[in-house]
């Protein structure tokens, strides 16, 4: 079983590649009460929580086409931008983005042992630039590789900001199976998003380039920030127009004693954009051009006016047009999650996890293995290896100190490398230079009631306490799963030794 | 709050100050692109290889032959410019007696004294002028002036007549005035008409003593004339109208060491003439030119020739001349036409009746059609482009070449060099080998000298790399084109012809791999 699933992780990450912007480092650290934004079901460490106006933020870059290290190279001291050794590392497609979340409040309370509810509002951003190998080939190696050939692509741009209001709910159906759904209400700030791509550039045997392109993006909220008359103060109004709503479902289930399976699909939601909304759009009827050189017989007959116009022609083909639109709507950039997580000795969890990110008819996957380490009750560690945006060089790490009522936290994938680098090297260009793709979440929470013994390592992937039941024992040594209890002499050694140390 | 933000701060601080911005600090930027890119491309008929000037126009036959229409006309007036009406000045004085005039109710009127007034011009003989400018001005004056004596002075002339009204001449005056002649026509007898004037003292109440040496002084002018037309004879002389030059420049110099063959030219010779008199017309210089050579007109009739004269005011007799050695002209390649005309009238004539206008002339038009239907070889073009290409380091191009794709219904050759220069245009060095310059190749004809096939170039001529790089030496860039009309499978120059409807395809494109390195 674990073979074959081994193999479908691998089978898909090969197959797809990796470079998803997504956490992977934070999802199995449950001493953080967002631990829950990547599953419902999850269940923090603490029974109650509350992270404060600007308490948590996080910042992601994801890079699936080169690092700096592809763009320079160094000979004799000196520092070189070589275009060529960058285009050679660029992927097919170059999907560039960087994501940005700010909780303005987040409180989570468990109702009962079972149910475990959590409220938010957070601000979220998210930008993606593709570039494709073809444009930056066209520029850097030139045209002679096309000759007698063309080269189709398709350059995109999606931009999203919205605040996001949402209800999470946990609850363990059994002591196996622990569900989790989060709804949400969205607001949406600013949009930018590409309704259809078809740029084109061929060249003959002639050398004649043709270019033709169809284009068109939308966006709202945008264009009268542009405008010298404009007054947000007055106009932010309008903002509110933006309405849409989105769901979170999640489950975890223990396979084993100490093995738990969860799988969750966030994000699923779109927003319907209404306000200040305006297009910009290349026709295919007119943005096409050969150019075949220079006119000999205008040159010839001394029309000297020929090559302004040419050029004033070429302009107005390719010059974007604006115009106003109806409102439209845009899918949340979804994700999906599926994760293992197995307990390895007492506070010491391994997890893996394979997710996916959908935004605008693009899958991309990536996956991450942690070992999760609790100092006792005061710290929480993780460490992690991720793979995404063709990065392999992903050394996540993750730290909460639980100083509670006080809680400060970081956590992010390809993090650790920085002090790695740091102590090989006594400086960070080595990381900065081949990084691609980087996240990180840090912040401070207020926290009450920490769950005890087992629970707090794994509840994360278990979806909370174990359910009371009749025994004595059960508040501090379930845990782990929601799965039946084992037997006392079936008990794992660390729960064993935990109970002698009673 | 303000701790998660100091720390924040305090991360990037740290995360900073662990570079080394040396790493980031990039001296340079290298790219190789490897560009193919079309230069040039068109469509180009013999019209567009065509020099246009003001002499010369381009033209089409029925049958879709191009050919070149000069034409040029000498217009003169210098056989008009020989006539002038000079002025002419009377003074005339009218005695009174001395005595007692008794009183007298009418008019007493003196004899009639006559005057001739001859405008004296040689060798003309005038029997008419119409005027068109010109005053005459006249005075009468008492003298001594005697207090109380009335008169007034009558003068008049019958050879002198209003073309408004038709009256002649007829003015009484007794102080001064003037009159425009530009409504007069003078009949003259051999440049001569005569003025009448009397003396008509008004009538007096009373008695008047005239005083000895008493008189009427009379001064009559006429001055500044020019005429619509006059008649008469004319004499014997001559104008020598200045030179006249026709260029011959749609090909410029490009024929000027040509070997040309021009199949069916016309040249044609008019002479216009609006002078109603007889003309001989001397061709002092009738010449092709070109750079260092002349070659002169063979005329019939020979020179000097007899050129027609209308025999009505206002109308136009025409001469033609015909050149009888019309391709031998064109073949020269002559870049002008050079002539000049010397006019003669009445050549041994004594009497006769002429007339001229003042608008008259001569005018002799030489006409010249080229169809671009024959042979020619050794035809050279050039043209100097500066080149300026100092800023760019030589090292930027690694290779090239040029792709060519000339597809040509023109009966053409070409073969295309381009010589690189110093700033003294000493050649340095060529771009193309010798056996890559045959860049355009003719078509093929009938034995009509029509279009069979057309002459096809393909290919991808690679530059060498040394030339190349001298091309960042050279300060000037010559292009010279080498032609000749195509030529027959036995290696001939059949006659060939240029219709318009041909055309010559170009297509130029470049590859080249280049290297940058630029400073940053």
């Amino acid at each position: 079983m674990l073979r074959r699933i081994t193999t479908l992780i691998v089978g898909i990450i090969l197959t797809y590649q990796a470079y998803a912007q997504t956490e992977a480092t934070g999802y199995f650290m449950n001493s953080i009460p967002q631990v829950t934004i990547h599953n419902p079901a999850f269940v923090p460490n603490y029974k109650f929580s509350v992270g404060l106006p600007f308490s948590s933020m996080m910042m992601g870059y994801s890079n699936n086409g080169f690092s700096y290290n592809d763009l320079i190279t160094r000979k004799d001291g000196n520092v070189s931008a070589d275009l060529n050794k960058l285009v050679k590392s660029l992927a097919d497609k170059n999907y560039i983005t960087a994501v940005g979340q700010m909780d303005l409040v987040r409180v989570g309370f468990k109702i009962n042992p079972k149910l475990y509810i959590q409220v938010n509002a957070t601000g979220k951003m998210y930008s993606r630039f593709q570039l494709p190998k073809e444009v930056a080939s066209l520029f850097v190696e030139g045209t002679a590789p096309l000759v007698g050939t063309s080269s189709n692509f398709s350059p995109e741009g999606e931009g999203l900001s919205y605040l996001e209001t949402a209800l999470s709910t946990s609850y363990q159906l059994n002591e196996k199976l622990t569900i989790g759904a989060r709804i949400k209400y969205l607001k949406g700030i600013a949009n930018a998003t590409t309704d259809h791509s078809a740029m084109s550039i061929a060249v003959n045997d002639n050398y004649e380039i043709t270019a033709s392109g169809d284009l068109r993006f939308n966006t709202s909220g945008i264009n009268s920030l542009g405008e010298s008359n404009y007054d947000f103060g007055k106009e932010w109004k309008n903002y509110a127009k933006n309405n849409g709503y989105g769901i979170d479902l999640g489950a975890t289930y223990q396979l084993m004693d100490k093995l738990t399976v969860a799988a969750s699909i966030i994000d699923l939601g779109k927003i319907s954009w209404k306000n200040d909304l305006y297009s910009y759009s290349l026709d295919k009827a007119t943005a096409n051009y050969t150019f075949s050189g220079v006119d000999i017989e205008k040159i010839v007959n001394g029309d000297s006016k020929y090559l302004d116009a040419e050029l004033d022609s070429i302009k107005s083909k390719f010059e974007l047009k604006e115009g106003t639109i109806g409102s439209y709507n845009t899918w949340l950039p979804g994700k999906m999650f599926i994760s293992g997580n197995y307990e390895l000795m007492k506070n010491l969890n391994v997890g893996a996890v394979l997710f996916t990110e959908k935004f605008q008819g693009r899958f991309s996957p990536g996956g991450s293995a942690s070992l999760v380490k609790n100092f006792g009750k005061w710290v929480s560690t993780s460490v992690s290896y991720t793979i995404s945006d063709r990065s392999f060089n992903n050394l996540g790490a993750g730290i909460s100190f639980n100083l509670a009522p006080v809680q400060l936290y970081i956590v992010g994938d390809n993090m650790l490398r920085m002090p790695l680098s740091l102590a090989a090297k006594q400086e960070l260009n080595s990381f900065v230079n081949s990084t691609q793709f980087f996240n990180v979440r840090f912040g401070i929470n207020i926290v009450w009631g920490r769950s005890k013994g087992r629970d707090s390592q794994i509840n994360s992937v278990t979806g909370g306490d174990k359910a009371p039941t009749k025994s004595n024992s059960s508040s501090k040594s379930s845990s782990v799963t929601g799965g039946k209890k084992a037997p006392e002499k079936a008990m794992p050694s660390y729960i064993r030794a935990r109970k002698k140390s009673r | 709050m303000r701790y998660l933000r100091f720390a924040s701060f305090l991360g990037l601080f740290i995360l900073f100050s662990c570079l080394d911005e040396k790493d980031y600090s990039i001296d340079s930027l290298t790219v190789n692109p490897s560009i193919a890119i079309p230069l040039t491309h068109g469509d180009l008929s013999i019209k567009d290889l065509i020099k246009d000037t003001d002499s010369v126009y381009v033209k089409v036959y029925p049958d879709d032959l191009v050919y070149l229409s000069y034409s040029q006309t000498l217009v003169t007036e210098d056989i008009r410019d020989l006539f002038t009406i000079p002025d002419k000045t009377i003074n005339q004085s009218l005695i009174i007696p001395a005595g007692t005039i008794p009183a007298h109710p009418n008019d007493i009127q003196s004899s009639s004294l006559v005057e001739v007034i001859d405008f004296n011009i040689t060798p003309e003989q005038l029997s008419e002028v119409d005027f068109n400018a010109g005053t005459i001005t006249y005075s009468a004056t008492l003298l001594p002036a005697t207090s109380g004596l009335q008169f007034e002075v009558n003068l008049t002339s019958t050879d002198l007549i209003s073309k408004k009204t038709g009256a002649t001449f007829n003015l009484r005056t007794n102080a001064t005035g003037s009159v425009p002649l530009s409504d007069y026509t003078v009949k003259l007898n051999k440049n001569k008409f005569n003025l009448s004037m009397v003396l008509i003292l008004k009538p007096s109440a009373t008695a008047k003593v005239i005083s000895p040496n008493t008189s009427v002084a009379i001064n009559f002018r006429m001055a500044g004339m020019n005429f619509n037309y006059i008649k008469g004879f004319f004499g014997d002389q001559t104008a020598n109208p200045p030179a006249t030059t026709l260029e011959i420049g749609a090909f410029g110099s490009s024929l000027a060491k040509a070997n040309l063959s021009i199949a069916q030219p016309i040249v044609n010779l008019t002479v216009i003439n609006d002078y109603g008199v007889p003309l001989n017309g001397t061709f002092i210089k009738l010449e092709a030119r070109k750079s260092g050579a002349i070659l002169p007109f063979q005329i019939n009739p020979a020179s000097p020739v007899t050129i027609a004269s209308p025999t009505v005011l206002g109308n136009s007799a025409t001469t033609n001349v015909s050149v009888t050695n019309a391709k031998e002209l064109l073949d020269f390649g002559p870049t002008e036409l050079y002539y000049q005309l010397s006019a003669r009238i009445n050549q041994g004539v004594t009497s006769g009746n002429n007339f001229l206008a003042d608008t008259s002339k001569l005018k002799v038009k030489l006409e010249v059609e080229v169809p671009l239907y024959g042979h020619a070889s050794a035809i050279q073009l050039s043209d100097t482009i500066k080149l300026d290409v100092g800023d760019i380091d030589e090292s930027q191009i690694e290779n090239a070449s040029l792709k060519v794709n000339v597809k040509n219904e023109l009966p053409l050759d070409a073969k295309i060099q381009f010589y690189l220069t110093d700033d003294k245009f000493r050649i340095i060095d060529s771009l193309l080998a010798v056996s890559q310059t045959s860049l355009v190749k003719g078509s093929s004809v009938t034995s009509a000298g029509d279009l069979q096939t057309m002459g096809i170039v393909e290919e991808e001529i690679l530059l060498d790399d040394a030339k190349i790089n001298k091309l960042f030496l050279a300060k000037n860039i010559i292009i010279k084109a080498q032609m000749n009309t195509s030529k027959s499978s036995t290696g001939q120059f059949p006659d060939v012809k240029f219709k318009s409807a041909y055309k010559m395809n170009v297509n130029l494109g470049l590859k080249a791999n280049l290297k940058f390195n630029v400073k940053l």
